[in-house]
């Protein structure tokens, strides 16, 4: 069995819409109302199932790197998830607990940027993969200062980079 | 609930066992056991063929073979190989007279290793020996990781059975509490989970390093290989494509019975 390039859009499309209520649901309630935080355990299990699917993808990648970079990927997704899950459900009370997933984030991004091949200005599939790294890092850092400052401004910082992300998933090109 | 789930790990690790010891009579590697026109064989004419018989199947797609005169020269291989189960048809040119060098370098289609070697015949000459291959050792790097995932699977299989046959059994006739029983659950998962991570990680790594020895080349070059052909076509790729899925049913019903033993205990 082997996946073509319209197949591995309708994957990321699939899971950009997926995300996308997932982002609404975590971040929409503190948005409409100050100082409220979710306790969902929606958002970590959607990071695990994402983790899962990401060494599916690692099976059917086509290149080495493809292989790589989505078991990184998987890795960091469940590690995040099932830390964010225990977290949530009141199993682990580190400091650093609530900065697993934004931190997750980062990391993703980073292997966005890592996993670019071809030249942006020439392939949209390139372009896309920078445009989703870059945005999951800036995600990253606007989720960590949320996490420390709390504020309605940095909760916009954490979830329009994450919205966006989303709408890249959504509009992947279909040659890649 | 947890009873089911840990009957369910039970099974997804003995279907790994079932696959790995499916696997090990596939183990052997492809052997040339003759060829037309053979080793040391005195021809009158260049032949049109070469015919190489293997003791099971290659895959022609990912292997070489060159046939050269008189210790150099250009390949003499005429077109594509064909396959016929375990025989490899070679279209060659003609060429001079002389000693001929066959070097050929096929993949196992069962257990993904690569084989090679050469061998030599004569055209109106008794052939001379063929020149040793260049090259370095025996790639031991996918045995290693083989083997990491045979630990993997006794490690994570052996633990649940040694916790669930031997200690829960030990621990419960000496009247070991109820959390006692848990936390001493909550290692055996742990030790089984890091067995199980470490095997689907050695899994992907081996199959890796199995698909650089066939596409050969740097591994700078090797990250931009094409890789699907070898995973969807070859016995050893869709082995691999099943066993990382049980791995990963395997993880998830451990995490799952772990996270399930927390709530049991609200």
């Amino acid at each position: 069995m082997t996946i073509n390039g319209s197949e591995v859009a309708r994957a990321h499309w699939l899971f950009g819409a997926i995300f996308l209520a997932m982002v609404l649901q975590e971040l929409g309630p503190p948005v409409v109302r100050a100082g409220v935080r979710r306790a969902s355990f929606a958002f970590p299990v959607v990071f695990l199932l994402a983790g899962v699917s990401m060494w599916g993808a690692a099976v059917f990648g086509n290149t080495a790197i493809d292989a790589v970079v989505h078991s990184f990927w998987g890795d960091i997704l469940i590690a995040a998830g099932v830390l964010d899950l225990q977290r949530r459900r009141g199993r682990l009370h580190a400091a650093w607990g609530p900065l697993v997933l934004p931190v997750a984030i980062g990391l993703c991004g980073a292997l966005f940027l890592a996993h670019s091949e071809g030249s942006p200005a020439k392939d949209p599939t390139a372009l896309w993969h920078v445009l989703m790294g870059g945005v999951l890092v800036a995600a990253a850092l606007g989720g960590v200062m949320w996490v420390r400052r709390g504020s309605l401004r940095w909760l916009g910082a954490y979830g329009a980079p994450l919205t966006a992300f989303s709408l890249l998933l959504l509009t992947f090109p279909r040659s890649g | 609930m947890m009873r089911t789930l840990r009957r369910a790990v039970a099974v997804g690790l003995g279907a790994l066992a079932l696959t790995a010891a499916g696997a090990s009579p596939a183990s052997a590697h492809a052997t040339l056991e003759r060829a037309v026109p053979g080793a040391h064989e005195r021809l009158a004419r260049p032949p049109n063929d070469l015919l190489l018989f293997f003791d099971q199947p290659v895959a022609p797609q990912f292997s070489r073979v060159t046939v050269t005169a008189n210790g150099g020269g250009p390949n003499l291989v005429a077109g594509p190989m064909r396959r016929v189960r375990t025989e490899v048809l070679v279209p060659l040119l003609p060429g001079p007279k002389g000693t001929y060098t066959v070097r050929w370098r096929m993949l196992s289609a069962g257990d993904g290793h690569v084989v090679q070697g050469a061998f030599s015949y004569g055209v109106g000459v008794s052939p001379a020996a063929p020149a040793a291959l260049a090259g370095g050792g025996p790639p031991v790097g996918a045995d290693i990781l083989r083997w990491m995932v045979f630990l993997g699977l006794a490690l994570a299989g052996g633990t649940l059975l040694v916790r669930a046959w031997v200690w829960r059994p030990a621990a419960a006739a000496i009247g070991a509490t109820e959390e006692g029983l848990r936390h001493e659950w909550k290692r055996a998962a742990a030790i089984a989970l890091a067995a199980a991570a470490v095997a689907l990680h050695a899994d992907l790594y081996a199959f890796l390093t199995s698909a650089h020895s066939v596409t050969g080349g740097k591994l700078v070059q090797f990250a931009d290989a094409q890789i699907q052909p070898l995973r969807a076509e070859t016995r050893f790729g869709v082995a691999w494509t099943w066993t990382t899925f049980v791995w990963l049913a395997v993880i998830g019903l451990i995490v799952t019975a772990w996270i399930g033993s927390d709530r049991h205990r609200e």
